[in-house]
């Protein structure tokens, strides 16, 4: 169980309902790729939210940087979540902030200096091709704008885990490509990735990453021997 | 996390209605406090002359054995150990105390008793000693003042208990206002959440500023009770007749120190509530 995630049989239910999840059980080795992929409703997000510490299970072991999580008290958790970097799909950005202050608000939290906050959220943003637009609200922003807003605040603190749940979802086929590029050479550093999504181009710009496919809340290849599968099998 | 920029948006709004109710609590605690510690002052004073003064009045129609008998008094109780100072009335400061109420009638007609004032002394010892003395009476001061006392007291704890109440109520509307502000900015305390933020982090930037608009109520409610203490200290010294301003130093800097004190309660209950909120998030 030597992964940076570890998934032991584990369930997830809704109040008295029926599994969202339902046995799940695999593990992200450090410095792995993977992507997510799945029709809607098939539990990505609810996978995606038991990953980032934002539910608990309802069953079995999670299992994050080596810690279950069931196990750890509440004051421990922040920590663990600072080790992640998560891109949500809604964006999830602070309205009344910036985008500097947004993106700078992880190492804020973090209790970085401001000197060295500033090199670099500017050093980011321009990687982002948003420098120009530092000083705007997310509200004036365009919905690719947003994302690579989101983007920048997942990764500004070099976490060892990022997930994003379609974090090209919003953004033009070069940007996407620009942002998988960024998440690419992130992994290469050793950062594990996990992306949910439904864009087959994205898959095939990474071949070597491994395809966990989520059907009715249950993982079709746990093992994450399906690669590159033909545009047609992937939902 | 330096909140050095509004990262809540109610962190940007004006104080509202907290801090009017932090200013009609905080009016309402002053005004009982500076009641309680005004009688508190009046009935300590007042419980001293009760404790230990006595009174001996010498009543005889007839000033020559009425003089005789208060200056054998006098010598009787100069034998007396243990005894503070006796201190006889002048006749005319007697007079002068009874005349505005004797409508014009000349007091110097009046058979008036002669008056001993002892600031200290055992009553029933001084009774035995002037026991062959008719004419003389030996009474407690507290006899005539101890209901007026037994009054004060209850008033003064009536206003302590309407103080006290006053600091419940603002512990509970900071708790509420806490809670408010939980519920308004969940979306962003849960983003905080998610990036790392404790839930010691996350509940300093709403306490900050619950603690900032208390501060303002505050302001505020001490602002209009020193207007009312002040314009009621002025008519009470407009009375005259010794009824001087009972605050003293020591009072008013009680008065001036409990605003502090409730804008760190209401921090404190904001961070109590906050921290018992968040202990429920996943």
């Amino acid at each position: 169980m030597a992964g940076i995630v570890h998934f032991d049989n584990v369930g997830l239910r809704y109040g008295t309902g029926a599994e969202t999840l339902a046995g799940l059980s695999f593990t992200l080795a450090p410095g792995s790729f993977h992507f997510l992929t799945g029709a809607s409703g098939a539990g990505k997000t609810s996978l995606i939210n038991l990953i980032t510490l934002a539910q608990r299970p309802s069953r079995g072991i999670v299992s994050l940087f080596g810690e279950d999580t069931a196990d750890l008290p509440r004051r421990r958790l922040p920590a663990l979540r600072r080790r992640i970097g998560v891109v949500y799909q809604d964006f999830r950005l602070i309205p009344q902030l910036s985008v500097f202050d947004n993106v700078a608000l992880p190492l804020r939290i973090c209790g970085m200096p401001e000197r060295e906050i500033g090199t670099r959220v500017e050093e980011l943003l321009e990687w982002v091709g948003l420098a120009p637009r530092a000083s705007a609200k997310p509200a004036t922003l365009s919905g690719g704008e947003q994302q690579r807003v989101a983007i920048a605040r997942a990764v500004i603190t070099h976490p060892e885990l990022i997930v994003a749940d379609e974090p090209t979802g919003n953004v033009d086929p070069d940007m996407a490509a620009r942002l998988l590029h960024l998440l690419e050479a992130l992994n290469r550093q050793g950062t594990t990735v996990l992306i949910a999504t439904h864009d087959v181009n994205l898959l095939r710009q990474m071949p070597g990453a491994s395809i966990m496919r989520l059907a009715k809340g249950r993982i079709d290849d746990p093992t994450g021997a399906v690669r590159f599968p033909p545009r047609e099998s992937i939902p | 996390m330096k909140a050095r920029f509004a990262l809540l948006a109610l962190q940007r709004q004006r104080p509202g209605t907290f801090a009017l109710l932090m200013a009609a609590t905080c009016l309402l605690m002053l005004l009982a406090a500076a009641l309680a510690l005004a009688l508190r002052g009046a009935a300590h004073e007042m419980s001293g002359v009760t404790a230990t003064r006595l009174l001996v009045q010498v009543v005889d129609a007839n000033p020559t054995n009425r003089d005789a008998t208060a200056d054998e008094v006098m010598t009787r109780l100069d034998r007396i150990h243990g005894l503070g100072s006796a201190h006889r009335v002048p006749m005319e400061q007697a007079q002068a105390l009874i005349t505005p109420y004797m409508d014009g009638v000349p007091t110097s007609d009046l058979p008036l008793p002669a008056l001993i004032e002892l600031d200290r002394g055992d009553r029933a010892q001084i009774a035995r000693a002037l026991r062959d003395l008719p004419t003389v009476q030996v009474t407690a001061a507290g006899a005539e003042l101890g209901p007026l006392v037994r009054l004060i007291d209850a008033l003064r704890s009536v206003s302590l208990g309407i103080a006290l109440v006053a600091v419940a109520a603002t512990g509970l509307i900071a708790m509420l206002a806490a809670r408010a502000a939980l519920a308004r900015e969940g979306a962003t305390l849960n983003i905080l959440h998610a990036l790392g933020a404790t839930d010691r982090q996350i509940s300093y930037l709403v306490t900050g500023k619950i603690a900032r608009d208390a501060g303002v109520g505050a302001a505020l409610g001490l602002v209009a009770a020193l207007f009312v203490i002040l314009t009621i200290a002025s008519r009470i010294a407009a009375i005259g007749a010794g009824m001087s301003p009972a605050l003293g130093p020591t009072a008013w800097g009680i008065l001036l120190a409990l605003p502090l004190g409730l804008v760190g309660l209401a921090a404190l209950a904001a961070q109590a509530a906050l921290m018992l909120a968040l202990r429920r998030a996943p």
